[in-house]
Protein backbone atom coordinates (compact mmCIF):
# COMPACT_ATOMS: atom_id res chain seq x y z
CA UNK A 1 0.00 0.00 0.00
CA UNK A 2 1.17 3.25 -1.09
CA UNK A 3 1.65 5.87 2.06
CA UNK A 4 -0.64 8.19 0.78
CA UNK A 5 -3.35 5.35 0.60
CA UNK A 6 -2.33 4.23 4.16
CA UNK A 7 -2.99 7.69 5.46
CA UNK A 8 -6.34 8.53 3.87
CA UNK A 9 -7.30 4.52 4.96
CA UNK A 10 -5.94 5.25 8.44
CA UNK A 11 -8.29 8.40 8.78
CA UNK A 12 -11.28 6.73 7.85
CA UNK A 13 -10.71 3.88 10.03
CA UNK A 14 -10.05 6.36 12.82
CA UNK A 15 -13.32 8.19 12.15
CA UNK A 16 -15.12 5.07 12.40
CA UNK A 17 -13.75 3.99 15.37
CA UNK A 18 -14.50 7.10 17.04
CA UNK A 19 -17.96 7.21 15.75
CA UNK A 20 -18.51 3.95 17.69
CA UNK A 21 -17.03 5.47 21.12
CA UNK A 22 -19.79 6.06 24.09
CA UNK A 23 -21.69 8.60 24.61
CA UNK A 24 -19.75 11.78 26.29
CA UNK A 25 -22.06 14.41 25.62
CA UNK A 26 -25.95 14.15 27.21
CA UNK A 27 -28.60 13.55 24.32
CA UNK A 28 -32.55 12.40 24.66
CA UNK A 29 -31.01 9.28 22.91
CA UNK A 30 -34.15 9.17 20.63
CA UNK A 31 -36.64 8.10 23.15
CA UNK A 32 -39.28 10.27 25.06
CA UNK A 33 -37.89 12.87 27.03
CA UNK A 34 -38.67 13.05 30.72
CA UNK A 35 -37.63 15.56 33.01
CA UNK A 36 -38.03 15.62 36.67
CA UNK A 37 -37.19 18.46 39.84
CA UNK A 38 -33.96 17.67 41.37
CA UNK A 39 -33.68 20.43 43.82
CA UNK A 40 -33.93 23.62 42.51
CA UNK A 41 -33.93 22.52 39.11
CA UNK A 42 -34.71 20.61 36.06
CA UNK A 43 -33.17 17.38 35.10
CA UNK A 44 -33.54 14.46 32.73
CA UNK A 45 -34.35 10.41 33.33
CA UNK A 46 -30.73 10.05 33.56
CA UNK A 47 -30.01 13.39 35.71
CA UNK A 48 -28.68 15.53 33.40
CA UNK A 49 -29.09 19.15 33.89
CA UNK A 50 -31.24 20.92 31.28
CA UNK A 51 -31.25 24.92 30.29
CA UNK A 52 -33.03 27.16 28.99
CA UNK A 53 -31.34 30.51 26.20
CA UNK A 54 -33.08 33.98 27.03
CA UNK A 55 -32.66 34.64 23.13
CA UNK A 56 -35.73 32.09 22.58
CA UNK A 57 -38.74 34.10 22.36
CA UNK A 58 -42.42 32.88 21.90
CA UNK A 59 -41.41 28.98 21.87
CA UNK A 60 -39.38 29.79 18.84
CA UNK A 61 -35.49 28.03 19.26
CA UNK A 62 -32.39 30.60 18.31
CA UNK A 63 -29.86 28.19 18.69
CA UNK A 64 -28.88 26.67 15.60
CA UNK A 65 -25.55 25.72 13.72
CA UNK A 66 -22.67 25.55 16.15
CA UNK A 67 -25.26 26.92 18.91
CA UNK A 68 -26.94 23.90 18.84
CA UNK A 69 -23.32 21.81 18.17
CA UNK A 70 -22.62 23.35 22.17
CA UNK A 71 -25.93 23.70 23.30
CA UNK A 72 -27.95 19.99 22.25
CA UNK A 73 -31.73 20.75 22.02
CA UNK A 74 -33.19 17.96 24.55
CA UNK A 75 -35.20 16.03 21.65
CA UNK A 76 -37.93 13.82 21.78
CA UNK A 77 -39.64 11.26 19.12
CA UNK A 78 -42.71 11.01 21.57
CA UNK A 79 -45.08 13.72 24.04
CA UNK A 80 -42.66 14.04 26.65
CA UNK A 81 -43.22 13.05 30.18
CA UNK A 82 -43.10 14.36 33.57
CA UNK A 83 -41.64 13.31 37.00
CA UNK A 84 -41.45 14.06 40.01
CA UNK A 85 -42.04 18.42 40.89
CA UNK A 86 -42.69 18.49 37.34
CA UNK A 87 -45.65 20.46 35.43
CA UNK A 88 -47.01 17.56 32.91
CA UNK A 89 -49.24 21.00 31.21
CA UNK A 90 -46.42 22.68 30.62
CA UNK A 91 -44.19 20.23 28.97
CA UNK A 92 -44.81 20.60 24.98
CA UNK A 93 -42.73 20.40 22.07
CA UNK A 94 -41.82 22.61 19.01
CA UNK A 95 -40.27 21.48 15.57
CA UNK A 96 -36.96 22.95 15.19
CA UNK A 97 -35.33 23.95 11.86
CA UNK A 98 -33.81 20.20 10.68
CA UNK A 99 -37.49 18.80 11.72
CA UNK A 100 -36.42 17.02 15.10
CA UNK A 101 -38.71 17.56 17.47
CA UNK A 102 -37.41 19.40 21.11
CA UNK A 103 -38.99 19.43 24.07
CA UNK A 104 -40.35 22.82 26.00
CA UNK A 105 -41.42 23.51 29.76
CA UNK A 106 -43.65 26.76 29.87
CA UNK A 107 -42.93 27.94 26.60
CA UNK A 108 -38.55 27.68 26.48
CA UNK A 109 -36.66 24.86 24.28
CA UNK A 110 -34.89 23.11 26.58
CA UNK A 111 -31.08 22.12 25.82
CA UNK A 112 -28.23 20.71 27.11
CA UNK A 113 -25.14 21.37 27.68
CA UNK A 114 -21.94 20.00 26.05
CA UNK A 115 -19.69 20.46 28.99
CA UNK A 116 -21.82 18.87 31.06
CA UNK A 117 -20.25 15.33 29.32
CA UNK A 118 -21.87 12.95 29.96
CA UNK A 119 -22.06 13.15 34.08
CA UNK A 120 -24.97 13.55 35.52
CA UNK A 121 -25.35 16.40 38.81
CA UNK A 122 -23.07 18.77 36.56
CA UNK A 123 -24.17 22.44 36.17
CA UNK A 124 -21.45 24.44 33.90
CA UNK A 125 -23.90 25.77 32.05
CA UNK A 126 -25.37 27.74 34.78
CA UNK A 127 -25.74 31.50 34.30
CA UNK A 128 -23.24 32.12 31.15
CA UNK A 129 -23.57 34.42 28.04
CA UNK A 130 -22.84 31.92 24.94
CA UNK A 131 -24.14 32.86 21.50
CA UNK A 132 -25.74 36.16 21.99
CA UNK A 133 -27.21 35.64 25.48
CA UNK A 134 -27.46 34.02 28.99
CA UNK A 135 -28.20 30.74 29.85
CA UNK A 136 -30.11 28.96 32.86
CA UNK A 137 -31.08 26.09 34.63
CA UNK A 138 -34.65 26.00 34.44
CA UNK A 139 -36.59 26.00 37.42
CA UNK A 140 -40.00 24.37 38.22
CA UNK A 141 -42.01 26.78 37.06
CA UNK A 142 -40.21 27.77 33.94
CA UNK A 143 -38.31 30.40 35.49
CA UNK A 144 -34.79 30.50 35.18
CA UNK A 145 -32.75 29.19 38.01
CA UNK A 146 -30.32 32.06 39.22
CA UNK A 147 -27.02 30.41 40.97
CA UNK A 148 -27.16 30.30 45.06
CA UNK A 149 -24.24 33.04 45.42
CA UNK A 150 -25.91 35.38 43.36
CA UNK A 151 -25.60 38.74 44.23
CA UNK A 152 -29.46 39.61 43.87
CA UNK A 153 -29.72 36.52 46.98
CA UNK A 154 -32.87 34.73 46.95
CA UNK A 155 -33.29 32.87 43.80
CA UNK A 156 -34.83 29.26 43.82
CA UNK B 1 40.89 35.90 -34.44
CA UNK B 2 38.18 33.26 -36.46
CA UNK B 3 39.67 30.28 -34.04
CA UNK B 4 38.83 32.68 -30.71
CA UNK B 5 35.69 33.40 -31.59
CA UNK B 6 34.99 29.51 -32.46
CA UNK B 7 36.12 28.62 -29.21
CA UNK B 8 34.39 30.85 -27.50
CA UNK B 9 30.96 30.25 -29.04
CA UNK B 10 31.64 26.49 -28.58
CA UNK B 11 31.76 26.42 -24.97
CA UNK B 12 28.41 28.54 -24.57
CA UNK B 13 26.73 26.12 -26.73
CA UNK B 14 26.14 22.85 -25.04
CA UNK B 15 27.12 19.90 -26.10
CA UNK B 16 24.39 17.17 -27.03
CA UNK B 17 25.07 15.31 -23.68
CA UNK B 18 24.78 18.07 -21.57
CA UNK B 19 21.53 19.51 -22.99
CA UNK B 20 18.69 19.95 -20.67
CA UNK B 21 15.33 18.29 -21.95
CA UNK B 22 11.98 20.24 -20.86
CA UNK B 23 11.07 17.31 -19.56
CA UNK B 24 13.84 17.05 -17.17
CA UNK B 25 13.38 20.37 -15.50
CA UNK B 26 11.83 20.97 -12.31
CA UNK B 27 9.35 23.42 -13.23
CA UNK B 28 7.21 25.38 -10.84
CA UNK B 29 4.49 22.84 -10.86
CA UNK B 30 5.44 21.12 -7.45
CA UNK B 31 6.13 24.02 -5.98
CA UNK B 32 2.71 25.83 -6.76
CA UNK B 33 1.19 22.80 -5.68
CA UNK B 34 2.76 22.56 -2.37
CA UNK B 35 1.67 26.63 -1.63
CA UNK B 36 -1.58 25.89 -2.13
CA UNK B 37 -1.89 22.62 -0.25
CA UNK B 38 0.22 24.91 2.54
CA UNK B 39 -2.35 27.48 2.39
CA UNK B 40 -5.19 25.10 2.41
CA UNK B 41 -4.04 23.08 5.48
CA UNK B 42 -3.65 26.79 7.09
CA UNK B 43 -6.73 28.21 6.26
CA UNK B 44 -8.00 24.36 7.98
CA UNK B 45 -6.40 25.34 11.55
CA UNK B 46 -7.66 28.71 11.32
CA UNK B 47 -11.30 27.63 10.53
CA UNK B 48 -10.88 25.27 13.97
CA UNK B 49 -9.18 27.91 15.76
CA UNK B 50 -12.11 30.25 14.97
CA UNK B 51 -14.67 27.47 16.08
CA UNK B 52 -12.47 26.65 19.40
CA UNK B 53 -12.44 30.55 20.91
CA UNK B 54 -15.31 32.41 18.89
CA UNK B 55 -18.21 29.47 18.79
CA UNK B 56 -17.51 28.12 22.29
CA UNK B 57 -16.32 24.38 20.62
CA UNK B 58 -13.87 24.70 23.63
CA UNK B 59 -16.30 23.26 26.19
CA UNK B 60 -16.74 20.30 23.70
CA UNK B 61 -15.16 17.39 25.61
CA UNK B 62 -12.73 15.58 23.26
CA UNK B 63 -13.66 17.60 20.33
CA UNK B 64 -12.49 21.14 22.03
CA UNK B 65 -8.80 19.57 22.34
CA UNK B 66 -8.97 17.58 18.91
CA UNK B 67 -9.83 21.25 18.21
CA UNK B 68 -6.60 23.02 19.30
CA UNK B 69 -4.67 20.56 18.04
CA UNK B 70 -6.02 20.55 14.83
CA UNK B 71 -5.08 24.24 14.57
CA UNK B 72 -1.22 23.39 16.56
CA UNK B 73 -0.50 20.78 13.97
CA UNK B 74 -1.74 22.62 10.86
CA UNK B 75 0.06 25.70 11.63
CA UNK B 76 2.99 23.48 12.01
CA UNK B 77 2.41 21.55 8.87
CA UNK B 78 1.63 24.68 7.02
CA UNK B 79 4.53 27.28 8.18
CA UNK B 80 6.40 23.92 7.22
CA UNK B 81 5.21 23.60 3.86
CA UNK B 82 6.08 27.35 2.75
CA UNK B 83 9.55 27.22 3.43
CA UNK B 84 11.56 27.28 0.81
CA UNK B 85 15.15 25.42 0.32
CA UNK B 86 17.34 22.79 -0.45
CA UNK B 87 16.94 21.59 3.06
CA UNK B 88 13.67 21.21 3.08
CA UNK B 89 14.09 19.07 -0.02
CA UNK B 90 12.84 15.43 2.32
CA UNK B 91 11.01 17.70 5.02
CA UNK B 92 8.37 18.62 2.38
CA UNK B 93 6.78 15.34 1.20
CA UNK B 94 6.84 14.23 4.97
CA UNK B 95 4.45 17.36 5.62
CA UNK B 96 2.71 16.86 2.41
CA UNK B 97 1.63 13.27 4.00
CA UNK B 98 1.05 14.88 7.53
CA UNK B 99 -1.22 17.87 5.87
CA UNK B 100 -3.19 15.04 3.80
CA UNK B 101 -4.11 13.17 6.84
CA UNK B 102 -5.10 15.96 8.96
CA UNK B 103 -6.90 17.68 6.28
CA UNK B 104 -8.55 13.70 5.33
CA UNK B 105 -9.13 13.37 9.40
CA UNK B 106 -10.90 16.68 9.38
CA UNK B 107 -12.58 16.26 6.46
CA UNK B 108 -14.30 12.41 7.27
CA UNK B 109 -14.08 13.58 11.14
CA UNK B 110 -16.45 16.38 10.29
CA UNK B 111 -18.70 14.64 7.63
CA UNK B 112 -19.66 11.73 10.23
CA UNK B 113 -20.32 14.30 13.26
CA UNK B 114 -22.61 15.69 10.50
CA UNK B 115 -25.24 12.87 10.60
CA UNK B 116 -24.58 10.90 13.64
CA UNK B 117 -22.48 11.52 17.24
CA UNK B 118 -18.80 11.61 16.90
CA UNK B 119 -17.37 10.93 20.55
CA UNK B 120 -20.76 12.13 21.50
CA UNK B 121 -20.60 14.99 19.41
CA UNK B 122 -22.67 16.25 16.75
CA UNK B 123 -22.57 19.33 14.44
CA UNK B 124 -25.83 21.17 13.17
CA UNK B 125 -25.91 22.43 9.61
CA UNK B 126 -23.92 23.09 6.51
CA UNK B 127 -23.04 26.71 8.02
CA UNK B 128 -20.53 28.75 5.86
CA UNK B 129 -17.68 28.19 8.44
CA UNK B 130 -18.26 24.33 8.42
CA UNK B 131 -18.45 24.39 4.24
CA UNK B 132 -15.01 26.65 4.56
CA UNK B 133 -13.63 23.61 6.38
CA UNK B 134 -14.70 20.68 4.03
CA UNK B 135 -13.50 22.75 0.46
CA UNK B 136 -9.96 23.42 2.45
CA UNK B 137 -9.51 19.52 3.60
CA UNK B 138 -10.36 18.63 0.08
CA UNK B 139 -8.39 21.25 -1.72
CA UNK B 140 -5.57 20.24 0.90
CA UNK B 141 -5.82 16.63 0.33
CA UNK B 142 -5.94 16.90 -3.66
CA UNK B 143 -2.93 19.65 -3.68
CA UNK B 144 -0.61 17.94 -1.26
CA UNK B 145 -1.35 14.89 -2.98
CA UNK B 146 -0.48 15.80 -6.39
CA UNK B 147 2.32 17.72 -5.07
CA UNK B 148 3.92 14.27 -3.62
CA UNK B 149 2.96 12.78 -7.51
CA UNK B 150 4.80 15.65 -9.84
CA UNK B 151 7.31 15.74 -7.20
CA UNK B 152 8.71 12.08 -8.03
CA UNK B 153 9.86 9.89 -5.34
CA UNK B 154 13.21 11.82 -5.85
CA UNK B 155 12.82 14.72 -6.97
CA UNK B 156 13.18 18.11 -6.03
CA UNK B 157 11.37 20.07 -3.62
CA UNK B 158 9.65 22.45 -5.90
Amino acid sequence: MRPLHAVVVGAIILALVAAGCGEAIPSSNGGPASLKLDGRYLVDRQGHSVYLFEKDESGESYCDGACAAVWPPLETSTAPQAGAGVQGAALGTIKRSDGDMQVTYHGHPLYYYAADASTPGKTKGEDIDQFGDSWYLVGSHGQPVEPENHSGGGGY
Amino acid sequence: MSQLRERSSSTTRPLPDEAVLPEQRPGRTPAILRTLGAIAVLVVGAVHLEQYFAEHFRVVPIIGPLFALNFAGATLIGLGLLVPGARMRFLHPLLALGGIGLAATSFVFLFISEHQPLFGFQDYGYRVEIVIALVAEAVAVVALAAYLATRGPAGPSG
